[in-house]
């Protein structure tokens, strides 16, 4: 006979023991467990529950928010794509919806994903006149193009019935737009040094000189600037005497030294009050140059 | 900077609940961070004769600290304390394994498991099981740690600490109700002890006597552990009574009397004179003598610190007892120390807190709430390191 197996001895009682899984009686009778359960007890029950509802619910919208992303996922990625239907042009300058239109014909059948606007924008940077564009899709069908223009403030001809606009930064560009029109009435500069950049453009490193100096002239002679037709400045780089030659539409010459400008306006602003004071004969040339006096020559 | 943890503790009182709320950081160190109290109802002498009124007021109690503290918290460390509570000592013993008669580790745990395994009466449970410490084959002398010592046998000694199984699930009942959960349950006089005795005093012998409203509870400390604890039913409740009785005054003129004019000790001077019942000198008022009201107050001193004498008998006839620590709110009252040292013939001082505790809080009524959130981070660190020593254990860390 196998000897019988001691059975362990049951742990005593503890505190722990009479803890509560479900007593519902007490041996003195009634529901003691409910007894305890103040007004304090049962709100504090119930915001726990209400808390637990609400974390649950949280949690089961997020489930369900999930869920449908993960169902509708191509759905939601798609674009909506139609064709180009709508063109928003914008310039800080004078080029116009109707310009671009006429320098960039879009493809009628392409839808607005299928548009290259980097080809456009590449496009559209390589006129001299824009300095920068931006070319955006709106979707479902509108293009967005915005343009920044180079200012330009004289006209360069080279002889052959072409008319170039000169920008602040030197760059020599074909003037589009209405541009093309209102450069004629610019100062023409002549002699003026070009070279080329490493983009190949044409640009003239003298252009913010010549700039200055007819800023001044605007300032100081405004009405009488715009009798002024050419400005030379092939002898603005001379080391010897750098001069400014300036042809009025009257064929009056006038050359200045091509620096300390405001003396010399000065001086041509006296000689212009002279003239008309004493109703002096016409001049062919007044010389700015020397320090303290102007030299005027009558017209024969 | 360590981990925190916010711990909660409830004192069920028979004059008021008090809950406080203590945020452990780094294991080690509390800080209180909320207090509630509420006027304690359905409590008498410890016992909860009215489940609901406790309930009510101890949820005031725990509302209030949760809105101090900011915080909501799911467990709570509750002290209980009643005449219901008993002690008495266990031995558990086991024989040492190894041929060498060098006693183990295991050996102690042997021991210590045969002294657990002892079941408690009919309707009782246990509230805490205290080791005292060893003893090694017939020799009577305590042992701290027989580790590595020869001995044939070895002795574990317990004082096994029980209270009616009711009472105790009633409280436990009154946490539940409010959906908290008791992590542990501590007897208030050992509460009030951790707090009020420094580790010198309970390596020498001190007894620590927390005389409260309805029930005086007390702990023994010797060899750094408490070696008996235990309740006694006469407590500040009964100083009330006697005088209302005896001096034919009502309950609350009587507690007025032994809160602002009440003196366990009178000088010669003192015993001459009188005081006024309501000191507004209207109809009703009357003098009382002073030695009237001590000889009240002195009676049932003279009693409690008798029981308690007759309760420490074997430890008081050694002079194991050192010194006697008074707190509770009783021990307020004046020339009690005097008293107790008249009685029992120990040093008898009131109770102080070491630096660890808020100047705020160092009251002798706070004793029990403090020293419930202390037993409480103890048993958090012991849980703790229990835990390491098993993922120790198993992935060898």
């Amino acid at each position: 006979m196998s000897p019988k197996k001691k059975k362990s001895p049951s742990p005593p009682r503890t505190w722990r023991d009479l803890k509560r899984k479900n007593p519902k009686t007490s041996k003195r009778g009634g529901p003691s467990a409910a007894a305890a359960e103040t007004r304090n007890a049962r709100w504090r029950k119930f915001s726990r529950a209400i808390k637990k509802i609400s974390s649950l619910f949280v949690v089961a919208a997020l489930a369900a928010a999930a869920w449908f992303a993960h169902e509708n996922w191509d759905k939601i990625c798609e674009i909506p794509d139609k064709p180009l239907s709508k063109l928003e042009f914008k310039s800080d300058g004078v080029l116009n919806e109707e310009w671009f239109v006429n320098f960039y014909k879009v493809p009628k059948n392409l839808s607005l994903s299928e548009i290259d606007i980097f080809e456009i924008k590449e496009k559209l940077e390589n006129v001299g006149q824009i300095h920068h564009a931006n070319v955006e899709r709106k979707y479902p069908d509108t293009l967005k193009i915005s343009v920044f223009e180079n200012s330009a403030f004289a006209r360069i001809n080279p002889g052959d019935n072409r008319t170039f606009a000169l920008s602040r930064d030197g760059l020599v560009f074909k003037p589009q737009g209405d541009l093309a029109d209102i450069a004629e009435l610019f100062v023409e500069i002549k002699g003026a040094k070009m070279e080329f950049d490493e983009k190949g453009r044409t640009v003239c490193p003298n252009a913010q000189q010549i700039a200055e100096f007819l800023d001044v002239a605007k300032r100081r002679v405004p009405e009488f600037f715009k009798s002024w037709k050419v400005v030379d400045s092939s002898q603005v780089s001379s080391i010897t005497l750098p001069v400014f030659t300036v042809t009025t539409s009257s064929g009056l010459k006038i050359v200045f030294l091509a620096r300390d400008y405001d003396k010399q306006f000065d001086r041509l602003e006296y000689v212009l009050r002279y003239a008309e004071e004493k109703n002096a004969s016409k001049f062919e040339k007044i010389d700015l140059t020397l320090k303290d006096r102007a030299i005027v020559k009558k017209a024969e | 900077m360590g981990e925190s943890k916010t711990i909660l503790a409830l004192d069920i009182g028979t004059s008021k609940m008090q809950a406080f709320v203590g945020e452990l950081v780094d294991s080690s160190r509390i800080n209180v961070v909320g207090m509630g109290q509420s006027a304690s109802r359905g409590v008498k002498k410890g016992d909860i004769i009215d489940l609901r009124a406790a309930a009510e007021s101890a949820q005031v109690a725990i509302v209030n600290a949760e809105k101090a503290a900011s915080v909501k918290l799911d467990t709570v460390c509750l002290g209980i304390s009643g005449g219901h509570i008993k002690g008495f000592r266990n031995l558990g013993s086991a024989n040492v394994s190894g041929s060498d008669s060098i006693v183990r580790k295991s050996d102690l745990d042997r021991a210590k498991d045969d002294a657990k395994t002892k079941t408690p009466a009919d309707g009782r449970s246990y509230i805490h099981m205290i080791s005292c410490g060893y003893r090694l084959d017939e020799n009577q002398e305590f042992v701290k740690n027989p580790v590595g010592r020869k001995a044939s046998r070895v002795y574990a000694d317990f004082w096994m600490l029980h209270g009616d199984s009711e009472k105790i699930r009633e409280a436990i009942q009154i946490v539940e109700s409010l959906n908290l959960n008791v992590d542990n349950i501590a007897f208030s006089g050992i509460a009030s002890g951790r707090m009020t005795t420094s580790p010198e005093q309970r390596e020498n012998g001190v007894l620590a006597v927390d005389i409260g409203c309805g029930t005086t509870d007390y702990v023994f400390y010797k060899h750094g552990k408490a070696l008996q604890a235990g309740v006694i039913p006469v407590a500040g409740e009964h100083l009330t009574n006697d005088l209302s009785f005896g001096l034919r005054i009502s309950r609350k003129n009587a507690e007025r009397i032994k809160k602002y004019k009440g003196k366990a000790v009178l000088s010669e001077e003192e015993r001459k004179t009188e005081i006024w019942l309501t000191g507004d000198k209207q109809i009703g008022d009357r003098r009382i003598p002073m030695e009237a009201i001590n000889k009240i107050i002195s009676l049932r001193l003279e009693e409690l610190f008798s029981i308690l004498r007759s309760d420490l008998s074997e430890y008081f006839d050694e002079k194991c007892v050192k010194e006697i620590v008074l707190t509770g709110g009783t021990s307020k009252l004046k020339g009690i120390c005097e008293f107790a040292n008249y009685v029992l013939g120990v040093p008898c001082y009131p109770a102080t807190f070491d630096n660890s505790v808020n100047k705020e809080l160092k009251y002798p009524e706070y004793a029990t709430a403090l020293g419930l959130l202390n037993f409480e981070s103890a048993e958090i660190a012991k849980e703790s390191k229990e835990k390491k020593g098993f993922f120790n254990r198993i992935f060898g860390i």
